[in-house]
């Protein structure tokens, strides 16, 4: 009796180790796969793009694709991939999470020689097909190893229709954008519609300081020990411009919880609306058939010190762990998915590419973010980068801005706070 | 003791091994790990980690978020507890009146338990919303637009948000009450009838005594679901959970992973669930000393 327990018992926990053991294990078979985990969700449009170009590739090149979609928390499931030695061999997202989380430590791989290296049909050099300064963002001593395959700015987004209508031209100056908030108000319409979310909130304050102080300033506010950064008397200003805007938002904006503002732009209860240009991708189904998405850049302020020119673009693309299996597959599979039919393909889910060349392919509702990302002038990465430096921003910087733009606290106050709490956080 | 008795206790081992195996192993070592990692700064992204003995629990005491996370644990507790508890109760006395449609009743109220809380949260987002919310929009139907206001803004989405947690859980809480009352004979109640007790007599006098180690269990399993509440108040105010609702399992997630803008503080956060893990204790403690009776036994 004794003997039969043991056997069953032994069976049962052999059965128990042997199931995680067979699906998580690698085999013989999967060896010269590609393993890829996609920051794109089971069935999001741009999931189905990546499987068509997965599809494409493995018909090609008879390379298999083991593909899987951890979805936009790719990073949980890469980190404890990578700390128990199966990191994969390919991953994608937003470069600015993948700075934060392995690209800072140096745990992706350098990508110089796909770089240097040629496009997929071999008609030039792979570096040569991309839109200056989208390449550049992830960063390890010197080398790059991030290749971006869709990029984004912030803007303000508006209905074309509506400007018609009105006789409008796109704002150059801010005092140009208050002129037609305050005709607006006057009509009893609400100028800008929003929700009310700390990321969203911040666009206000990082815009203002980027037009008043330039690229770098809002950077220096978050890493200068000494606070000194926080007495320049234009970052006043640019918290002070904050609290000004505040009073053209739609009313009762701070109950908005996302997607409800941005839905009640579309659907024309406020006529401008700040926020990345994926903006058409999320709201195509929700606008009205005459609604026409155009965009128009942060206008310059007068007396800013900051280049109105300046762009912000924010990339997503792929990356290869540096403990990647395959690496040169990865590689390979990256050259493959950035061939320009690819791109074309993707801006039907209205991405914008980060090719050059493709001007005559670009659909109209993405023409004007287009125009902005590939305009003449320098860029900046979103927020100035400080999403990388995550505690910061997150736990120092959102409550305060937070208080700022709910007005619950002077400009003056979220100066002389910020100043204190970052010199408090930076020498802890 | 019987030789059978210790034959039969040999033949439980391997019935119990497997099941102790599992709970070692997704339970007891995550556990002692987060444990370890809260003595270390770690990242998560690689082995590397360093030693920094308690300066993270040091950290924490004098970190204003974890404070006011805490107390947004201890909202959650005591105003969504204090409601679960007096309605459920309300419902158990209603339950007892009632003759006819006891089962859909309890179907009723124990049907936010089986919706996902994301789903809750998307549903109530549309009816707190504030522009075509139905709230509001029955309010105007109903001449009460002075009632109106922005039900999920910084003053109001605590309040809401209670709200939704008590709606969801307050059928739970009266099952697990209900399974109390089931067990009390119905002599006992006939007699109190017979004696010329009335309805609300015979709940205080015989229904709430009779099932206190129920209530008391209930009471504890709250304590425990409301200070490691995470799904709720995280899916509460869409893909970015608003600060004003940050308890400490929501902080805890944040430093540790986060999106858009993650902290990736393993062992800060590892630190902060011990904390969590202590409060829990102290809490469950406390209300075991206050809640002690003697049983009823029938």
């Amino acid at each position: 009796m004794k003997r039969k327990l043991t056997i069953v018992l032994l069976f049962v926990i052999a059965i128990a180790f042997a199931f995680p053991l067979a699906a998580g294990g690698s085999s013989e078979s999967d060896e010269e796969a590609l393993e890829f985990w996609c920051y794109w969700d089971k069935g999001h449009p741009n999931d189905l793009w990546m499987r068509q170009i997965i599809d494409d590739f493995e018909k090609e090149t008879g390379i298999k694709v083991n593909y899987s979609n951890p979805g936009a928390n790719i990073l949980l499931s890469v980190a404890p991939a990578i700390v128990d030695g199966n990191a994969p061999d390919l991953i994608d997202g937003h470069c600015i999470e993948m700075i934060a989380s392995l690209g800072n430590d140096g745990l992706l791989l350098p990508l110089e020689d796909l770089y240097s290296g040629t496009t997929w049909d071999g008609s030039g050099t792979f570096e040569s097909q991309f839109i200056e300064g989208t390449t550049t963002q992830g960063m390890y001593d010197g080398e790059r190893w991030f290749v971006p395959y869709c990029a984004h700015t912030s803007c303000f987004h508006y209905n074309k229709a509506e400007f018609e209508k009105r006789g409008w031209e796109i704002p150059e100056t801010w005092d140009d954008f208050i002129a037609m908030c305050d005709e607006l108000v006057a009509e009893g319409i609400a100028p800008i519609g929003l929700d009310n979310t700390p990321l969203y909130n911040a666009y206000w304050f990082y815009w203002f300081m980027e037009r008043i102080c330039g690229t770098g300033a809002f950077w220096e506010l978050a890493t200068d020990p000494t606070g000194a950064a926080w007495d320049n008397p234009d970052v006043l200003r640019a918290a002070q411009m904050v609290a000004d805007v505040s009073k053209y938002f739609i009313n009762g904006w701070m109950g908005n919880v996302w997607p409800a503002g941005q839905i009640a732009w579309a659907q024309g209860s406020a006529i401008f609306h700040l926020d990345g240009s994926y903006i058409a991708n999320e709201l195509f189904d929700k606008v009205d058939e005459d609604f026409e998405f155009g965009a128009f850049p942060f206008p310059a302020i007068e007396g800013g010190k900051g280049d109105p020119a300046s762009k912000e673009i924010s990339v997503m693309g792929f990356a290869v762990p540096k403990d990647a299996k395959h690496p040169d597959l990865a590689k390979k599979f990256i050259q493959f998915a950035l061939q320009p039919k690819y791109q074309i393909s993707m801006m039907e889910t209205y991405y914008p590419t980060t090719l050059v060349g493709l001007d005559d392919e670009i659909p109209d509702y993405i023409k004007d973010v287009y125009a902005i990302i590939t305009s003449d002038g320098p860029v900046h990465m979103m927020y100035d980068g400080l999403q990388s430096r995550g505690e910061w921003w997150s736990t120092v910087f959102y409550p305060v801005d937070n208080d700022l733009i709910y007005g619950n606290i002077t400009p003056e106050e979220f100066v002389s706070r910020l100043k204190a709490d970052t010199v408090a956080y930076l020498n802890k | 003791m019987s030789n059978s008795f210790k034959r039969n206790k040999k033949l439980a081992i391997p019935f119990l091994v497997p099941s102790l195996l599992v709970y070692i192993i997704f339970f007891i070592y995550p556990a002692l790990s987060g444990l370890f990692y809260s003595f270390f700064d770690y990242k998560g992204f690689s082995r590397d980690k360093t030693f920094i003995g308690i300066s993270n629990f040091v950290e924490a005491l004098s970190d204003k978020i974890f404070w006011s996370a805490l107390v947004i644990n201890l909202k959650i507790m005591f105003f969504g507890g204090l409601f679960i508890f007096l309605l459920a109760f309300v419902f158990l006395i209603i339950f007892q009146c009632i003759g006819h449609f006891k089962g859909t009743i309890r179907a009723l109220l124990f049907l936010p338990n089986i919706i996902s809380p994301v789903a809750i949260c998307i549903l109530w987002g549309f009816v707190f919303n504030q522009n075509f919310g139905l709230l509001n929009n029955i309010l105007t139907s109903m001449g009460l637009e002075n009632l109106i206001v922005p039900w999920l803004d910084p003053e109001h989405i605590m309040g809401s948000l209670i709200f939704v947690i008590v709606w969801t859980y307050v059928g739970f809480y009266f099952v697990i009450l209900l399974s109390g009352v089931s067990k009390i004979p119905d002599s006992v109640y006939e007699s109190a009838i017979l004696e010329g007790a009335s309805p609300i007599q015979t709940f205080f006098k015989i229904t709430v005594p009779m099932i206190w180690d129920v209530f008391t269990v209930a009471v504890v399993y709250w304590l425990i679901t409301s200070l490691k509440m995470f799904e709720l108040p995280f899916s509460f105010t869409g893909f970015k959970p608003r600060m004003e609702i940050w308890n400490l399992p929501i902080y805890i997630y944040m430093l540790g992973f986060g999106r858009n803008d993650a902290i990736y503080r393993i062992g800060y956060a590892a630190a902060i669930a011990v904390f969590l893990s202590i409060i829990v204790m102290i809490f469950v403690q406390i209300s075991r000393k206050l809640m002690s009776r003697e049983s009823i036994e029938y």
